[in-house]
């Protein structure tokens, strides 16, 4: 069962980029997945390391993007990005240190990251990778 | 002419000169000092604390900082009383004592600063007011410093607030911890030193029930019929509440009781993924509370290795009866002292031996027989001295064989025992039975009710009891798991005695 499916309405129209955020829903997925069967703390650090992979890919190759086309949007989304790797990164942390996480929280966490970042922010550059032609 | 025209006009220009200078030295002066007072306030506001001077009559000076404002949220002070601005909140008295700490500060110049701090009657006060109809409380500490003027009297006096609010709030919060952790040290250091059989027991049994938990609500969360599951694991729930309760483990009682209320919501096979998230969410928390504790016991074991080993081969050595014995004395006594009500336990067990089939099983039962006791069954010492009964409730648990070979365990309290109206009200109300059918119950259909799952006459879940589970618990494990007979004979008013046969056969084809 999928906590998210994706949907058409989520594409930003730049081909890698979608792929990327795809990957995310994937991972969101596979964490809740784990969650309802209460497969303990080992695998939701395994999916902790693979959200550090995921960030640091994804956000070089957004950032690229806006900065290769001047978005005028870069500072905010640049900011946003920064927050959650901070956060990522001390979840990792907590993973290496064999400290308890409560996996709904990182379930609720990766929720409000996809509806706000990018169904929000995100979407903001749309329209203007659109008017640059980028695909 | 010429020459006095002359010195005329230079005289008038020497005065206009020296206006002029002396006028522009004022204006420069002037500016020197708007400056300097710029400055001032500059600096004032880059000053973290709330600062402002009184003289004798208590009026706060024009010279304050926006930190002032921004602590006790109003625009304007200077000019008016201290007392009318920042310090109206203050009682009575609290402002008594403070004019008059005030008078001393000017009278006593040569009182030392320390001295005057420490009977200063508002060096720590909380600030209460409302902020967008919310109220806000804040703690202030406040610090007076004298001002002097050249003739060595006090001037004025400053004060310094500061906002300690979140400082204090952290502070607390880490003593509460410590606090905390020191008490569940001290619980557990006990526990190991008088009970220490008792807690490898429970740790033994608390990693297999919550493998057990975690296996039911996988399977629940799974599969199509839900219901029996999930009626499973709140039964599982209940159980290890009531014991991690006996043992002092608050942290995880308190979890086990949260998940025992969510679980108890469910109805039916429908459960919500929000519910199961939740599920999930307390099924962590559950075990990783147990983790911590036996982190916590490692610690402490591996402090007191020393003391304990004289006592180890003592400890080993004792059998599962005594075992039993002690561990039900300990749940009388927690659950007697958690309802405030004086309750004794005897306990008979006539077997030579108790043997392990039969100890978890036995153990299990009598717990959420006794905490029913406890909770429901026994009177407070007022009410059990209006009925004429002794101040002490008594509880008996005996375990016995017949000449024919079966076992017998007989429970008994002299509490109020069961009110068979009420129970009879309880199941119409919970549609068991149908009005014209439930006037000709007889009294021992009645009683049936009371092991139904859900079936409680009493609202609330305490730490003890109160979801009508445990004598769903005991029947399953009596009837289902050991196949035994229950008999209940029932004194109103008087006390109760359930009467457990266990057919000889089975005992033999089981152990």
């Amino acid at each position: 069962m999928n906590f998210f499916q994706w949907s058409p309405e989520y594409n930003t129209n730049v081909e890698i980029i979608d792929k990327q955020h795809q990957r995310l829903v994937e991972i969101i997925n596979e964490l809740y997945t784990a969650v309802m069967e209460i497969r303990g703390q080992e695998v939701i650090k395994g999916i902790i390391k693979s959200l550090v992979e995921y960030a640091v890919i994804h956000f070089r190759t957004e950032e690229e993007y806006m900065l290769k086309y001047d978005y005028p949007g870069y500072g905010e989304n640049k900011k946003e990005h920064e927050n959650f790797s901070a956060r990522v990164a001390a979840l990792h942390a907590q993973a290496k240190n064999d400290e308890f996480i409560l996996s709904i929280d990182v379930l609720n966490f990766l929720k409000n990251w996809f509806q706000h970042h990018i169904l929000e922010v995100d979407m903001q550059y749309k329209s203007f990778f659109k008017s640059k032609g980028v695909k | 002419m010429g020459v006095f025209t002359g010195l005329f006009l230079f005289l008038v220009l020497l005065v206009c000169g020296s206006f002029y200078g002396m006028l522009r030295f004022k204006t420069l002066k002037k500016r020197l000092q708007q400056e300097c007072k710029q400055q001032t306030q500059v600096i004032l506001n880059h000053i973290d604390a709330g600062i402002c001077t009184i003289s004798r009559n208590f009026i706060i000076d024009p010279f304050y900082n926006n930190k002032i404002s921004e602590l006790f949220g109003q625009k304007e002070y200077g000019q008016t009383s201290i007392f009318d601005n920042i310090f109206y909140i203050l009682e009575g008295n609290v402002k008594k004592e403070l004019t008059e700490y005030l008078e001393t500060v000017f009278d006593a110049p040569q009182a030392s600063e320390e001295m005057l701090n420490s009977i200063n009657p508002v060096s720590i006060f909380t600030y209460v007011f409302n902020e967008a109809g919310q109220v806000i409380h804040k703690r202030i500490k406040t610090t007076t410093v004298r001002i002097f003027n050249e003739n060595k009297n006090i001037e004025k006096v400053m004060f310094i607030f500061q906002d300690i609010s979140l400082i204090d709030k952290l502070e607390q919060d880490q003593a509460k911890r410590e606090r905390d952790l020191e008490d569940q040290f001290r619980k557990i250091s006990v526990l190991l030193n008088n009970d220490r059989e008792i807690v490898n027991q429970f740790l033994k049994e608390l990693e297999t029930k919550i493998a057990e938990l975690k296996a039911l609500l996988q399977e629940a969360f799974r599969a199509e019929n839900k219901e029996e599951l999930l009626g499973q694991a709140l039964r599982l729930a209940h159980s290890l509440k009531g014991e991690s309760f006996t043992m002092g483990f608050q942290n995880l009682t308190d979890l086990l009781k949260g998940l025992e209320a969510l679980l108890k919501k469910t109805k039916g096979n429908a459960i919500s993924i929000e519910t199961q998230l939740e599920a999930v969410m307390y099924f962590e928390k559950i075990d990783n509370e147990r983790k911590s504790l036996l982190k916590l016991i490692d610690t402490i074991r591996g402090f007191s290795r020393e003391i304990q080993k004289p006592n180890e081969t003592n400890q080993n050595s004792m059998d599962r009866k005594q075992l039993l014995q002690k561990e039900l004395q300990k749940v009388c006594e927690r659950s007697a002292a958690e309802e405030g009500k004086k309750i004794s336990l005897e306990f008979v067990c006539q077997l030579p031996e108790l043997h392990e089939r039969l100890y978890s099983p036995l153990k299990e039962v009598l717990l959420h027989l006794i905490r029913n006791s406890a909770s429901h069954g026994i009177e407070d010492t007022v009410s059990r001295l209006k009925e004429g009964k002794s101040e002490t409730g008594k509880i008996s648990c005996k375990i016995e064989t017949t000449p024919s070979g079966d076992l017998v365990l007989v429970y008994e309290d002299d509490g109020r025992g069961f009110d068979i109206e009420t129970i009879r009200k309880k199941a119409l109300e919970r549609g068991l039975v149908s009005l014209e059918k439930a006037k000709d119950l007889k009294d021992s259909e009645i009683l049936s009710f009371i092991f139904l799952q859900g079936f409680s006459t009493r609202e609330g879940i305490t730490n003890v009891s109160g979801v009508g589970v445990g004598m769903a618990v005991v029947k399953e494990i009596m009837v289902k798991q050991l196949k035994s007979k229950i008999a209940v004979s029932n004194r109103f008013g008087k006390g109760m005695t359930l009467r457990f046969t266990f057919p000889a056969v089975h005992i033999q084809t089981q152990l």
